[in-house]
């Protein structure tokens, strides 16, 4: 056996070492994805997953800042572009790479080897750097398309440098909060800090609407992210404060060299707090019962059934965002298309209500997926109770119905305040049209698919997420045709729609009542 | 319980051979056999989580293939790999299963109550599934599968991960059970507890009985539960040459 010596050969290993924890954690978190699937990941899985989102996020980044500084308008607005989507893209990279490694990486196999703290760390921070390769081409890419002389060239990489240094830090720093303490107990701490989370993927989604959106008038950025700002909130401005300001001043090279120096320092603290608690072992709190054991009873037990499947969705921060990034798209896109011209027509008005139905339904499907996943791994329990079909299916059915109710009530309001320029007429020709696409889409299909789940087969099947996706279309093409009854008057249209959402009501209900019949026998 | 001639298929391949044995009231009988000899996939057989291919099982006269759900009102069960809602508190999930089964909250508050204090689970209560370790866990699926004093219990590998307190309130629970009049089937790797625990064995292997009677007609055949089960392996001969390898 050779032996090592030399910081040649310990640098080689800080890669490998990188390597093998990225190579774990995806296999780790693999395994619990696919699990709940009823199968292991294959092998070409794990790769594609390893390699491909780093890979792929790397491409997308160098290619983004290259078309963003190529594009046309001056050259602040250029450069505020370039550091809007290197914060996100590179807090995006940071956190999703280093959470992954916080909770499934862990460095307890390594502690048994001869391998330093410092060798261990390093592989930590190597590891979660890997999906941020883009941003070492970012610098000398912003530096030569600046044009303009030296001082903006040099203005630009500096800036570029200090966004990626403020968006990893952000990114290293929310891990740290919500990476390996994830079951730390129900405390008030956790929930605020996956509160924080949602949040946090909230404002960047509307940021990332935002600046796709008008990606092709670069000279409008500042426009956008005073857009933005209204709509997420003056906190976000704290990013972009002074420098946003004095952008065309003779100084911003210097004011650039200060944000690097703010941004290189919130790197380092951050680097450390990562690399302390992921090699720190994972810290459990477990307190005293506070109060005696008692029972909740809900008098339904399908709401009782739908509170546990929120509970379960809400507290895994995996999976949290799912519940409240559907309302932030809907009014994303619906101030996206009002804010194209006003008074908006009735056709506009259509095509909102149909975005708002394909959105909430597809993202409330998206969730009664993600219920049947977990209870296809968890559930034995309740089945083992006595749990019956019928029951099982009514409380995913009002698990549906609450979270798509909370998505279209969103829409709705939104509606109520971008759409009432043109009168009631468009307002219940939109609602009506909502309605239908939701009652289209939920009753039937989740219904179905929860009477097919049982003691023999947990989990979902693929020919049934075929189904939800051929229900969905046809709902979706229903919904679309509505504007073929505006030949009419207005209100005519309303009432032909409210008599086709009458008639899809029933029909769901009764080909759901028979379902239930057919399925009745030998699983009760 | 009746099970008669059971027989299951998984891709052409059986998994139960003809299996047939009885449990009456006041009986604990062990499954026992090799990884992979059926005992599991007997145990959700007699729950009605699967269906045999030929055969039936009747559990205190409900048959388990045709009314699965009378089954599993009546009867608690344990699964040997343990996977609990990690996202929910103990307090959270007992009340789901008490909800479920349907049970009066006084009874069910006062029957929880002395669960808990006995698997020593008072404290973790309002902690997270997720933060348990595995032999807590194991515990949270006892105290959820004889919450509502079942006739029949089915335990599959209950001892697993169980410190020794929690095991000395297990098997006492075991042979209360029992005394009370109702059946445990329950399986095991470990033959000291199958011998001191059951009344009556099932041996299998590779699907089929290859064994059943009691304790004491189990045991005479080859001089104990642990020389039969070598013998059934077919490699007590290699052990001397491993250990002298190993050495």
């Amino acid at each position: 056996m050779r032996k090592y010596s030399g910081p040649s050969a310990r640098a080689g290993l800080v890669f490998r070492l990188a390597l093998l924890l990225l190579r774990e954690s995806h296999y780790q978190m693999g395994k619990y994805k696919y699990e709940e699937r009823g199968r292991r990941p294959r092998r070409r899985e794990l790769v594609l997953s390893s390699l491909g989102g780093s890979l792929l996020i790397n491409l997308f980044g160098a290619a983004v800042v290259i078309m963003l500084m190529m594009g046309p308008g001056p050259f602040s607005s250029r450069l505020l572009a370039v550091e809007a989507i290197t914060v996100i893209l590179s807090f995006i990279a940071a956190f999703e790479n280093s959470w992954m490694l916080e909770t499934y990486g862990h460095a307890s196999p390594l502690r048994l080897l001869p391998l330093s703290d410092v060798e261990i760390g390093a592989a930590y921070l190597t590891a979660s750097s890997l999906a941020l390769l883009w941003g070492i081409a970012a610098l000398p890419l912003s530096a030569l398309l600046a044009g303009s002389g030296p001082v903006a060239a040099a203005t630009a990489a500096i800036s570029v440098a200090a966004s990626l240094a403020i968006g990893v830090s952000v990114g290293l720093g929310l891990s740290v909060l919500v990476g390996g303490h994830r079951y730390s107990g129900p405390s008030r701490k956790a929930t605020m800090m996956q509160a924080a989370n949602v949040a946090v993927y909230s404002i960047v989604f509307i940021l990332v609407y935002q600046v796709y959106a008008l990606s092709h008038t670069i000279a409008g950025m500042a426009d956008a992210l005073a857009s933005t700002a209204a709509t997420a909130g003056w906190p976000l401005l704290l990013v972009f404060p002074f420098h946003v300001l004095l952008m065309s001043r003779p100084y911003s090279l210097l004011l650039s060299l200060l944000w690097l120096a703010a941004g290189a320092y919130a790197l380092r603290k951050s680097s450390s707090a990562f690399v302390s608690s992921s090699t720190s072992p994972i810290y459990v709190v477990i307190r005293a019962a506070s109060r005696p054991l008692s029972l909740s009873y809900s008098h339904f037990l399908s709401l009782q059934l739908a509170a546990k499947d929120f509970k379960l969705i809400f507290r895994d921060v995996r999976r949290a965002p799912l519940l409240v990034v559907p309302p932030i798209v809907i009014v994303s896109m619906l101030s996206g298309v009002s804010a194209a011209e006003a008074p908006i027509g009735i056709i506009p008005v259509i095509v909102m209500a149909s975005s708002v139905a394909f959105v909430s339904n597809t993202f409330s499907a998206v969730l009664g997926l993600q219920s049947f996943r977990i209870d296809g791994k968890f559930g034995w329990l309740l089945f083992a109770s006595g749990l019956r079909r019928s029951e099982y299916a009514k409380s995913k059915l009002v698990f549906s119905l609450l979270s798509s109710a909370f998505y279209y009530a969103v829409g709705t309001a939104a509606f109520a305040v971008l759409g009432s320029a043109n009168g009631s007429a468009a307002l219940i020709l939109a609602l009506a049209s909502s309605l239908a696409g939701f009652a289209l889409s939920i009753y039937y299909p989740i219904s179905s698919m929860a009477l097919r789940v049982g003691p023999e087969g947990y989990g979902t099947e693929p020919r049934l997420k075929l189904e939800l996706v051929a229900i969905l279309l046809a709902a979706m093409s229903a919904v679309a045709s509505i504007p073929a009854v505006y030949v009419a008057e207005a209100s005519v249209s309303a009432l032909l729609v409210l008599s086709a959402l009458l008639m899809a009501l029933g029909l769901t209900g009764f080909l759901g009542r028979r379902r239930l019949q057919m399925e009745g026998k030998g699983y009760s | 319980m009746i099970v008669d001639s059971v027989t299951k298929k998984f891709s052409g391949k059986k998994a139960l051979d003809s299996v047939s044995f009885t449990a009456g009231p006041g009986e604990v009988v062990g499954l026992l056999g090799p990884n992979g000899s059926g005992k599991s996939t007997l145990m959700r057989i007699m729950l009605g989580f699967l269906k045999p291919d030929s055969g039936h099982v009747m559990v205190a006269g409900a048959d388990s293939t045709e009314d699965s759900m009378a089954v599993r009102r009546i009867s608690g069960y344990v699964p040997e790999t343990v996977e609990l809602y990690e996202s929910l508190t103990l307090r959270e999930l007992f009340s789901l299963v008490a909800r479920v089964r349907g049970l009066g909250s006084k009874y069910a508050l006062d029957r929880l109550n002395a669960l808990v204090d006995a698997f020593e689970l008072v404290k973790y209560v309002d902690t997270l599934i997720g933060a348990l370790s595995k032999g807590n866990k194991q515990k949270v699926a006892l105290v959820a599968a004889i919450l509502h004093n079942p006739k029949v219990l089915f335990l599959d590998e209950p001892l697993t991960g169980l410190d020794a307190f929690s095991a000395r309130v297990l098997k006492g629970i075991i042979r209360s059970k029992a005394s009370e009049g109702g059946t445990v089937i329950f399986s095991t790797h470990v033959m000291e507890i199958a011998e001191k625990l059951c009344n009556k064995i099932v041996l299998l292997d590779g699907g089929r009985i290859v064994i059943y009677g009691t304790v004491k007609q189990v045991a005479s055949v080859a001089g104990g539960l642990e020389e039969l089960m070598l013998h059934i392996s077919g490699r007590a001969s290699e052990i001397e040459e491993i250990l002298r390898a190993l050495s």
